[in-house]
Order: C-alpha cells, then structure tokens, then sequence
C-alpha cells in the first residue's frame, strides 16, 4: 500500500515536472548557444538554423532521469519518516 | 543420426517457426532487389550507385565511402549474397521466437506475441529494417542471455563474445559500434548485479569487470582478423579506419531537430514504453528480493538496445523503425505485470492479447500503413534469379527521370566530351552510371561536406578532366532546407569560378569548362529565375551569428578598414576608395535588440551592376554579426564593391575587415 502511494506519488510529480519541461522547451533551448562552425565549416540543419546540437540529447536523458530522481527523493523521505 | 532426429523433434516448433518465416520473408525479396526505387529525392541515385559500383566490383572504403557495411553493399550483386541477405530474415524471427520462448513459456502468450510480431514487422516496421536493426536486438538479446545463463561466465564464452562482436562491425561497422557500447554496459551492469548482495568493493567490481572486458577484447580482435586481411590486401586499412571518422563528421551534418517531432506516433509509442519500463525495472532493482529472472535481463537490454538507437534518432529521426524493439520490451514487461496479479487465468488470458491489439491498433491507425505487393513476388524472385535486379531498377528510373538519358545523349555530341561528368548537387550520381564512370570518393552530400572532402571532389574533377558539369537547378537543397552551396562553398565556388552555362536540357543546367567568362552574366541564367533568385538571395540564418559568438574575438585583434556607427557612412567610404571583395568581412553590431528571430538584411551592390541580398537572424544588441563575402556566390569571383545598403530598421556599427587567411572563418 506505502509503495503504490509512493509510485503515485512519483507518477504526479513527475508529470508536473515533464509538463512544465515539455512547455518550456523553446524557452529552455535558447538558453544554449548555437553550435560553432569548427575548421572542418561542417554546415547542417544545427549550424544553419543555430540549433544547440547536444541540447536534444541532454533534454532526453533530463525527461528520462527526473522521474527516477523524483523516486528515489521521495522514497528516502518516506524512510526517513 | 537418432540423435539429429531427437533434436529435431524437440526443437520442433522452432524448425516450424523457421519454415514458416521463410514464407513471410518473401516479400523481403522485394526489399532487396528493388526497394530502394521507392527512396525520396537523391537517396534512389546514391542506392542505384551502390548497386552499379558493387556490380563493377569498385570497393567500399578503397574507392568510395560507404556507411552500411559490407553485409548490405554486396546485397544486390549476385544471387549468393541476395540469399545470404534474404536468409537473414528468417533466422532473425526464428531467434527472436528462441528469446521470447525462454520468458514467456506459455503456448498460448507465446503464439500470440509471435503472430503479433510478425504483423507489426510486416505491417508497420517493415521487413528490411527488421533484417536491419534486428541483428542488433538478436545479438544484444544472446550476450545478455550469457550472462545471465552463467554465474561465473566461462573464459571462452567471452572470448566468443567478442569474436562475434568483431565480426559484426567487420560487415556492419555501425551496428557493431552500437553492440560495443552495449556490451560494456551489459558487463558493468551484469557485474553490479552480482556484487549487489555482497559487500560492494570498489576494487573487486572494476577488477572482475576488466577481467571479462579482457577476454572479450582478445576474442574482438580475433573477430577483426578477416576484415583486416581484406583490408590489408586491397591496401585500404587507413581508408577504413577514416570511415569512423566520416561517421563523426556526417553525425555534425546530418542532425535535426528531435523534440520538435517527439509527438510523432512512432515517438510517443516507443518513449511511452520504454518510459514506463525504465520505472518498472528500477522499482524491482530497488523492491525485489528475489533472483532477477531472465526476463529481468532482457528487459534492461531492450532499454538499452531503445536508449542507444534514440541517440540516432535524436541525430537523425528514425522513430519508426525502433517500434519494434519498444513492442518485445511491452510485450515482456506486460507478460510479467499480468502474472503479477491475483487475477483468474481467464482474466490474464483475456486482458494481455486486448491491451497489446489495442496498443497496436492506436498506434498502426496513426501512421500510413506499408504497401505490399504480393503480385510484385514472382518477378522479384525472377530478377534476382537471373541478376538483372540492377538493370530492372536502372530501366525503372529513367522511365521516372527521363532527363537523364537525354542529358547524356547529349554530351555525347559534344566534340570535347571525355565521358566524363560531375554532377552538382553532389548525390545526383545517376549520371555515373549511366556513363560508366568511377563514382567521386565522396559522393553525397552529407559524407561530401566536409572542407577536406570538398577539396578532394575538386581534385576528381581536376585529375578526370571534366569538361562538363551538370546543375540540377530544381532541388535548391537536398537536405533539411539547407542550399547546397551553404554546405559545400568550396566546391560550389570552384565550378562557378572554372566553368559556365552553355546549356540547358530540362531542369538540367549544363555547364562548360571556361574560366574567362562570368557565371553570373550568363544569359542561360537569367531563363532560371527561380534559380537566379536563389543564388543572388542568400539566407545565412544564423551562421552570421554563430561565426560572430566564437570567431569576433580573433577577428577583432585585426585592424579594420573601416569602423563606423553611422552606416550612412559605408556609402562614402565605397565612394572614395576602391574596395575588392576579396578576402574581406563584414561585421554588423546592433545597438537595439530587435524581436528574437528576426530576419535582417544587407544588400550588396557590385560595380558590374550585379547585388546580392544576404539575409541573416540578426544578432543580440552589442554582439556581433560575422559575414564572410567569399562565401556568398556573387563574390566567389572578387568584384568592386560599389554600395552597401542596409535593412532601415538596423541601428549599430559595421566594421569591414581585411583578412589575409579566412581558414578560420566559415
């Protein structure tokens, strides 16, 4: 019963975070600087438009990360208790 | 033979399953002789190529660059290797039957996730990316069942491990790669697990871990020994370890955005699962007591297997062809969640084959389900039979591309033509088949665009004495909306500089060695107006701004020729001095921050009565804006700068300097 409250927990505040993640994307993205166009004036979709190149991979790991870290902080507070 | 024959009818439902996979595979068959006629844009040509420089027994790596391996290169040349490819699709079901077999014993679960599979596969994923990527899970599902299946993993079965690993990446390099990454992960993982009960040693742990990863390095290099005979006997060792290089560049080039796309079906489907198995097997590694099962390994390598594919599709979207590994890991996790609850068999029975149709049919009724044609079998078969996939798939495109033949024809005529051509964009390679010419080393665009590469496609035109160039004018940009000369400057600027407009055939502008005449004066050029347009509108988007956030601090330290905060009085300057385009830059500071995103612009007017418009995002107020004018087609060729005419908006500085060495600028 503790670990099904804990899991909804999880699942709610997770969702929150995702969602807010999900509607600051834009906002989040341009806090990165475009990529530089090195000596080999390699020019892609990234470099042409300004895309940060390895914003995508950072959010990606950030999506699937948070809610686990969500988990474990609720999970240690719940044994603290 | 008793012994054969008790093997078999124990393992028969495998042998029916292999069977019965052959007859699904069929259409495979079409995959392999002529699917890729189905490919958009240049992709058809750059496979069609392939095709024609297997069939002319030119080698990947040595002659030109290839990045599928030689498993898929060989694929269309001869009846041998179209069967070696056909056979790998049955063997792949088979297997993936064998694993889920060791997790899900139930008959009915069973039969019912297999029949499942095989419909998805055929329906939605499609059978050539199956025999693809397949090869990957089926591999990544062994190892883990290796260590899992032993608690103290024999010295030989790592050492074949890694013997296979070698012989992966010797006939698909990038799979291999991804199984590399995978296996390490798999080896720290397996080790975690291991010392999770005991006392937990730092020592011991990377100890035993480098023990293993030993072995499977002596077994890798092993595996490696084939290829590099291969390698060392057509002399192009260095040419292959310069394809991981290549990769590296074409990963720069080829990126695209990815969260833009995550609401494709295929992304929620796949991030959705492999979101909830992340939580699923991270609450059993922290809850559960009991012995991890081998679903439990599974399951962790199929979110490795989706984690490491995703770092693909955040480079390049291949969101579609993942789904199938995100569908074993549902139907794993799922299969275990339903034994998990006290519920009647009936229950079970029922709940697991509703939830994963209606998984499926949400997803499958989202996206445009795959054409098959089954009558299309039989003449498949007979091309392959026969060795005539390539002509067929010739005969096909340029039915669909009748200006082609023409253009060819054509230069046939001409009195100065060496049978020999370049094609820009670079990837319009149907041109060297059909003149039977040894393809440029780098061929498309994405392997081509490097400044090395493009000096490199100079020097092939230079060494075969092209006379004669053609500019398709219709496709302003393979790729991503980037314009080809934004890619490939180098290049574009040597044909612009050394050859000229002599005629057009279709949306074919065919150009003629001649360096005496301006390519901007032509009258063939101005029939283009599309194409006109393009080239004397140039959009640098954010390159200005980019060049200037890493390049305005060097290029500050040099002395400018002039710096001014009134623009007005650009105009004055060019009045009283000469001012060649050569070698110069021009850099633009804003003193107002104008609306994110915003398009600029600069207008420069040449003494010749020629202007380009450059159109850039403008920068943040103070920062500045770097443009090289080498780089803008007017100004390939230098020319007397007669005006400089800014957006009305625009309120700054401009500063034009002189930069004896542009290397370090784009």
């Amino acid at each position: 019963m503790k670990r099904n409250k804990l899991f909804l927990k999880t699942l709610l505040v997770s969702s929150i975070f995702l969602i807010i993640l999900m509607l600051g994307f834009k906002k989040t993205r341009s806090l990165f600087p475009p990529p530089e166009i090195g000596n080999d004036k390699l020019i892609g979709f990234s470099q042409y438009f300004g895309y940060p190149f390895y914003f995508d991979t950072i959010f990606f790991f950030m999506l699937i990360l948070i809610p686990i870290c969500i988990f474990v902080i609720l999970y240690k507070r719940n044994l603290d208790k | 033979m008793k012994s054969i024959q008790r093997l078999s009818i124990k393992n028969i439902d495998l042998i029916i399953v292999f069977i019965l996979s052959i007859f699904l595979s069929l259409p495979h068959i079409l995959d392999i002789c002529s699917g890729y006629l189905n490919y958009s844009g240049f992709d058809s040509q750059e496979f069609l190529l392939w095709n024609y420089s297997a069939i002319n027994g030119y080698l990947p790596y040595k002659d030109f660059f290839y990045p599928y391996g030689l498993l898929f290169y060989y694929r269309n040349y001869n009846l041998v290797f179209i069967l070696i490819n056909f056979s790998s699709l049955p063997i792949l079901f088979t297997l993936t039957f064998l694993f889920i077999k060791k997790v899900i014993k139930n008959s009915y679960y069973l039969y019912f996730s297999m029949l499942i599979f095989y419909v998805f596969i055929i329906i939605i994923t499609g059978l050539d990316t199956f025999a693809r990527y397949g090869i990957f899970l089926i591999f990544s599902l062994f190892f883990s069942y290796i260590f899992y299946s032993s608690k103290k993993i024999p010295k030989s079965t790592l050492f074949i491990t890694g013997l296979l690993l070698g012989l992966v990446i010797s006939l698909i390099p990038d799979l291999g790669s991804y199984l590399i990454v995978f296996t390490v992960f798999i080896s720290i993982f397996n080790e975690y697990l291991k010392i999770k009960k005991k006392n937990f040693l730092l020592f011991n742990f990377f100890r035993e871990l480098m023990k293993k990863l030993t072995f499977i390095f002596f077994g890798f290099l092993i595996g490696i020994i084939p290829l590099l005979i291969f390698l060392l006997y057509l002399g192009n060792v260095l040419s292959f370890l310069n394809y991981f290089e290549e990769v590296q560049n074409i990963t720069l080039v080829a990126k695209t955005p990815f969260f833009s796309f995550i609401d494709s079906p295929a992304n929620i489907f796949t991030l959705s699962i492999l979101f909830f198995s992340i939580f699923f097997v991270f609450y059993k590694l922290l809850f559960s007591k009991d012995k991890f099962i081998l679903s439990f390994y599974f399951q962790i390598s199929l979110i490795v297997d989706i984690l490491i594919l995703e770092q693909k599709s955040i480079i390049r979207s291949i969101d579609q062809q993942i789904t199938f590994i995100s569908l074993i890991l549902l139907m794993l996790v799922f299969y275990e969640l339903i034994h998990l609850l006290h519920k009647s068999i009936f229950f079970k029975k029922t709940v697991y084959p509703f939830f994963l149709l209606a998984i499926i049919i949400l997803y499958g009724s989202n996206i445009p389900p795959r054409e098959i044609n089954i009558q299309k079998i039989p003449k498949a078969v007979n091309l392959s039979i026969t060795n005539k996939c390539f002509n067929n798939n010739l005969q096909s495109f340029l039915f669909k591309n009748t200006s082609y033949i023409k253009i060819v024809n054509y230069l046939k005529k001409q009195p100065n033509f060496n049978q020999k051509i370049f094609s820009f964009p670079t990837g319009d390679s149907a041109f060297y088949v059909l003149l039977n010419q040894k393809p440029p080393y780098y061929n498309a665009i994405f392997e081509g665009s490097s400044a090395k590469n493009q000096e490199q496609a100079i020097k092939y035109i230079q060494d075969n004495n092209i006379e004669f160039i053609t500019i398709s004018t219709n496709r302003s940009s393979i790729q991503d909306s980037v314009p080809d000369y934004i890619r490939q400057p180098i290049l574009f600027k040597y044909i612009v500089n050394n050859y000229y407009p002599f005629d057009k055939i279709g949306d074919n502008l065919i150009l003629k060695k001649n360096n005496q005449s301006d390519f901007f004066d032509s009258k063939l050029l101005q029939q283009i107006p599309q194409y006109r347009d393009y080239l004397f509108d140039v959009y640098l988007y954010k390159i200005p701004y980019s060049e200037g956030i890493y390049k305005y601090g060097f290029l500050s330290k040099t002395t400018s020729l002039i710096k001014t905060n009134d623009y007005k009085k650009i105009e004055s300057f060019l009045k009283e001095n000469i001012l060649s385009s050569k070698n110069k830059v021009l850099v633009i500071i804003p003193s107002l921050n104008l609306i994110s995103d915003s398009i600029d612009y600069v207008k420069l007017q040449s003494e010749d009565k020629h202007a380009a418009t450059v159109f850039y995002n403008s920068c943040k107020k103070n920062k500045a804006c770097i443009i090289n004018l080498s780089n803008i087609p007017l100004f390939y060729k230098d020319r007397i700068i007669s005006n400089i005419i800014f957006d009305h908006k625009f309120k700054g500085s401009v500063i034009i300097y002189y930069l004896k060495d542009l290397s370090k600028l784009w």
